[in-house]
């Protein structure tokens, strides 16, 4: 395996039903993932008896029950390989805590992969107001998604039986739609239930569309902004013997480098990186999507905790917010939210509670145009424009400047009820020495 | 699809030449129903295709195969359900080790609270499926870099938290982290009606002082 491939994370969308988990399972049974020597056992039973034809819905059902049982678990499970890339896949919106990771955790999204069923009813259900075919896409575009997928699946179906007609009026729908969610361009493959995804469908123009594979070796490579200020937000701290203190977390824009005095956010404590590791390694330097701790001088590890921001203090240093301005998008709340009401914000690594202080207007969701000045309430559906302010010093940064920094979910009983993202923020002056 | 009977053998055999499962590309009733008319293993030599199938099935869990038959006929399914559960609670008072008698009694309570909860959601939507998900996560611990003491919490965690919908990965990661440290990957399967992630995750940090956050890697839709 060469070592110049890209990482690209890759979420997997649509409505129920429409192949998700199916297609994303051909994927890494083909490309990776799951361990040779099982497929093969699996695969041995199969021709034996005579099921070579079923052999990839044979395997994933068995790999399925072993799992179920928690036999089989690879932690590299979810990955696979094209000939560009390493693509890592993220497949369970849906889930209570999907959202919530998907802006948290260590995976966000560069492409996503939109699954739509094309057989009559089930295609239309998947776009209709109550499917979940739009809350997905919009949630991927709010979430900074920028590239995206498009499959048409089930092309097989007695009733579709690769109808070039189908396909085309599909094809038209979903560029309408996702015309006014500007995502750029979406190469479209037919997929076949029984087939394997490397088939190329038949009905496949050769021109506009393109094979499910192509397309997700076609993606624009995402970028990692190195030349950005540096910005590191923790996940611990430790202490360790004849070591000290280490911070520990990911380079999120920026270079980390040892030697660099780097200042923390929201204390505003500076020092100096005397080394910076990865594994086991020592670095000269940590690039964005490096996961890793370095050791700094005379900071004691309660002074420090996770949340804390950790930037280059010559270069636009992190600082503590006062307040900022967020356009949120209530998804899942069972009452209406006012003024006043105080969730849990998980932005980064921070777990801290913010209060809405002011819902400033509520807006369309799609173009965000202000649709009521001041509202009294805002309820689930509804996108609107909220001023926070933290209960507790907390870092966060403008969206479009520092993305992973600027993009939160809302938690409240346990659920995601919003996401949102920060328009603007208004920074506490550092108080003179 | 009333053919399937074991008086009829041969007729199954042939439809399974042919099909993944009675009821197709997917299990369903018809499997689970056959699966429990069988009543053993199928002779290999007389009927292979019964027998292949056979061991497929036997590789699913009973409440998974208990589900099938819950989507046809939605009373049955409670019956076998509840079966089940008992069948589980005993296991559990039995093979837990118990380091803290509380929250032995707190668990227990959940169980039941947990038990009431799933039977009213599967009456309210018998036809719903049980969504299962697969939950890789991963935590640290501070100063240690023990393996023992590392596995020792694994165990600590296995053992005392096993609330109903819940299976363990058998599999687990210690990884390297800088400087010697190391994070422990652990997966769990869990039913996605009767198990709120955060619900675990807090459960394991109160298990241990050194314990400060657990953060997930992957969730994966079964």
């Amino acid at each position: 395996m060469p070592k110049d491939k890209l990482h690209v994370n890759l979420v997997v969308i649509g409505h129920v039903d429409s192949g998700k988990s199916t297609t994303t399972g051909h994927l890494i049974y083909k490309l990776g993932g799951i361990d040779e020597r099982t497929i093969k056992k699996f695969e041995d039973e199969a021709n034996k008896l005579g099921k070579g034809s079923f052999k990839y819905a044979w395997v994933l059902d068995n790999l399925k029950a072993e799992r179920e049982r928690g036999i089989t678990i690879d932690i590299s499970l979810w990955k696979f390989e094209t000939n560009k890339y390493y693509y890592t896949v993220i497949d369970a919106p849906g889930h209570r805590d999907f959202i919530k990771n998907m802006i948290t955790g260590t995976s966000q999204a560069d492409v996503a992969l939109l699954m739509i069923a094309s057989p009559a009813g089930e295609f239309e259900a998947g776009i209709s107001k109550e499917g979940q075919t739009r809350e997905h896409v919009l949630l991927a575009y709010t979430l900074g998604v920028k590239q995206m997928i498009c499959a048409t699946n089930k092309m097989d179906e007695k009733t579709v039986n690769y109808a070039q007609g189908r396909y085309d009026e599909i094809v038209k729908e979903m560029r309408d739609y996702l015309k006014k969610t500007t995502f750029p361009s979406f190469p479209i493959s037919g997929l076949g239930r029984r087939q394997y995804v490397g088939k190329i469908c038949q009905l496949s123009d050769g021109t506009r569309d393109q094979h499910l594979l192509e397309a997700l070796d076609a993606v624009t490579p995402p970028k990692r902004p190195t030349e950005k200020p540096l910005r590191l937000p923790l996940q611990d701290v430790y202490k360790i013997g004849g070591i000290g203190t280490v911070p520990v977390g990911r380079v999120e824009t920026g270079v980390l480098k040892p030697g660099m005095v780097v200042q923390f956010a929201p204390s505003a404590i500076t020092t100096e990186v005397k080394s910076v590791e990865m594994h086991h390694e020592a670095l000269p330097e940590a690039v964005p999507g490096d996961n890793v701790g370095f050791n700094v001088k005379n900071i004691a590890v309660k002074d420090l905790k996770r949340g804390f921001v950790c930037s280059d203090s010559k270069s636009d240093p992190a600082r503590e917010c006062q307040s900022f301005n967020a356009q949120v998008i209530i998804i899942n709340h069972p009452g209406q939210i006012q003024n006043g009401y105080c969730p849990v914000l998980d932005c980064h690594t921070a777990h801290i509670a913010c209060k809405f202080q002011e819902i400033l207007s509520k807006n369309d969701r799609r173009t965000g145009k202000v649709i009521e000045e001041e509202p009294k309430f805002v309820k689930s559906g509804d996108a609107a424009m909220v001023k926070l302010i933290p209960t507790k010093p907390m870092c966060v940064e403008i969206f479009s400047e520092y993305p992973p920094l600027g993009r939160f979910a809302v938690r409240d009983m346990k659920q995601t009820v919003a996401v949102g993202v920060i328009k603007v923020v208004e920074k506490k002056e550092l108080k003179k020495k | 699809m009333a053919n399937f009977s074991i008086d009829n053998l041969a007729y199954v055999n042939e439809h399974l030449a042919a099909n993944n499962y009675l009821n197709g590309d997917h299990p369903g009733a018809d499997d689970a129903k056959f699966f429990i008319a069988l009543n053993g293993m199928p002779p290999k030599k007389q009927f292979p295709q019964i027998y292949f199938w056979y061991l497929n099935l036997n590789l699913f869990a009973p409440a998974t195969r208990a589900q099938w038959i819950s989507a046809a006929s939605p009373k049955k399914q409670e019956l076998k359900k509840d079966a089940h559960k008992k069948k589980q609670q005993k296991q559990a008072g039995n093979d837990d080790i118990n380091h803290f008698e509380n929250d032995n009694v707190d668990a227990e309570i959940k169980v039941k609270a947990e038990q009431r909860k799933a039977k009213t959601l599967a009456q309210n939507n018998q036809q719903k499926p049980v969504v299962k998900k697969m939950v890789i996560f991963e935590f640290k611990l501070f100063e240690t870099i023990d393996q023992a003491q590392l596995e020792q919490i694994v165990k600590k965690i296995k053992d005392n938290i096993n609330p109903n919908g819940l299976v363990w990965g058998q599999n687990v990661d210690y990884k390297d982290i800088p400087f010697g440290a190391k994070k422990i990957v652990m997966s769990m399967i869990i039913e996605d009606d009767k198990i709120i992630i955060e619900d675990i995750f807090d459960q394991i940090t109160s298990l241990e002082d050194d314990i400060s956050v657990v953060d997930i890697v992957s969730p994966c839709r079964l």
